[in-house]
C-alpha cells in the first residue's frame, strides 16, 4: 500500500512573542514526521517554536507553489 | 552508593548510545527519504555526543587516573562496546522496520534509563541527565511517527514491524535486567523510585497495542 506524502510549510521564531517566520516546507506522511523534519532540516537557529501546517489547510485565492 | 552498579550503568548507558548513533550513521544513507536521513544524522550527531559525555563521566569517576590519557582504563568513542547488557544489539539492521523497531523499544529504553537520572544522588550523571533528555525529545516523536508511518503501509510491512519489535523485546527486557543492579540503585538514590521500567511500560504501551504485542512476562516486569 503506497501512503501519500504531503507538502507542510514550515515556520518558527527565535524568541517569545516575536513573529512567526516562514521558513521553507517539509514532505511528510504525518504531522508529526513533519514536525522531525522541519527541527532537523532548519537547524541553524536555536528556534523557540516550531510548527508546521499542512498546505492543504491555509486558504489562499491564488494557488501557492513551491 | 555502590560505585561498582553506577560504574557499570554509566559504561552501558555509553555503550548503548554509542551502538545506536552507528545504527543510525549506517541508515542515514539509504533511509526511505532524503528528510529521514537528516534526521538520522542529526540523532546520530546526538547519540555520539551523548556518549562521548558518559565515557567523560566513566573516566572521571571510575577509570583508575580520571583524565590520565596513559590510563588503560579509559574508554573512547573509537572503543568497541563491551557491556554484555548491548553487545546482542552490535549488529547490523538489515531492513528500515528493524531501525523503526529499535528507535521504538530500545532508544526509548535507553533515553527511560537516562530519564531515571535526573534526580540521581550521583551527581555528574544527574547533571547531565536533564540536558539529554530534552535534546532526546524528538527520538521519540520521531519513533512513533515512523512506527505509524509503517504501520499504515499495509499488512505486509505492519507484519515486518511487528515481527522486528517481536524479536527486540526479549532483548530490550535482558538489557534492563544486564545494565545494572537497578534495584540496588533505587535504594541508593541514583535511579528514582518508580522508574525506569514503569515508566518505559506506560511509554510503549500504546505501540505494543497496536501491533498486538506484549511485554515478555517475568516476575516484576511491566505489565505491557
Amino acid at each position: 500500500m503506497k501512503i501519500k506524502a504531503e507538502r507542510y510549510d514550515v515556520f518558527a521564531r527565535k524568541a517569545p512573542l516575536e513573529p512567526l517566520q516562514h521558513l521553507g516546507g517539509v514532505s511528510a506522511t504525518s504531522p508529526e514526521l513533519a514536525y522531525v523534519y522541519a527541527v532537523t532540516t532548519f537547524d541553524e537557529q536555536k528556534w523557540v517554536d516550531v510548527a508546521v501546517v499542512a498546505r492543504r489547510n491555509i486558504f489562499s485565492k491564488t494557488p501557492i507553489t513551491g | 552508593m555502590a560505585s561498582e552498579a553506577v560504574s557499570r550503568l554509566t559504561l552501558g548507558l555509553r555503550d548503548s548510545k554509542q551502538v545506536l548513533s552507528r545504527v543510525m550513521v549506517s541508515w542515514m544513507v539509504r533511509a526511505p527519504s532524503l528528510e529521514t536521513d537528516i534526521v538520522l544524522a542529526a540523532l546520530a550527531q546526538e547519540e555520539l555526543g551523548h556518549a562521548q559525555v558518559l565515557a567523560g563521566i566513566y573516566n572521571r569517576n571510575f577509570a583508575g587516573n580520571g583524565d590520565k590519557e596513559e590510563n588503560a582504563d579509559r574508554v573512547t568513542l573509537k572503543d568497541p562496546v563491551t557491556h554484555p547488557a548491548v553487545r546482542p544489539f552490535d549488529r547490523p539492521q538489515e531492513t528500515w522496520p528493524e531501525v523503526v523497531a529499535l528507535l521504538c523499544l530500545w532508544d526509548s529504553a535507553v533515553t527511560t534509563m537516562v530519564d531515571s537520572l535526573r534526580s540521581s544522588a550521583f551527581g555528574p550523571l544527574r547533571h547531565v541527565a536533564e540536558k539529554m533528555c530534552q535534546e532526546e525529545a524528538n527520538h521519540w516523536v520521531f519513533a512513533r511517527a515512523a512506527a505509524a508511518d509503517l504501520l499504515a503501509r499495509g499488512p505486509q510491512v505492519s507484519e515486518s514491524l511487528r515481527a522486528a519489535c517481536k524479536r527486540l523485546l526479549p532483548e530490550v527486557d535482558q538489557w534492563f535486567r544486564e545494565i545494572a543492579d537497578i534495584d540496588g540503585l533505587r535504594r541508593d538514590g541514583v535511579v528514582a523510585d518508580g522508574l525506569p521500567l514503569a515508566s518505559y511500560a506506560s511509554k510503549i504501551g500504546p505501540i505494543l497495542e497496536d501491533l498486538k504485542l506484549a511485554w515478555p512476562a517475568r516476575p516484576g516486569a511491566p505489565a505491557a
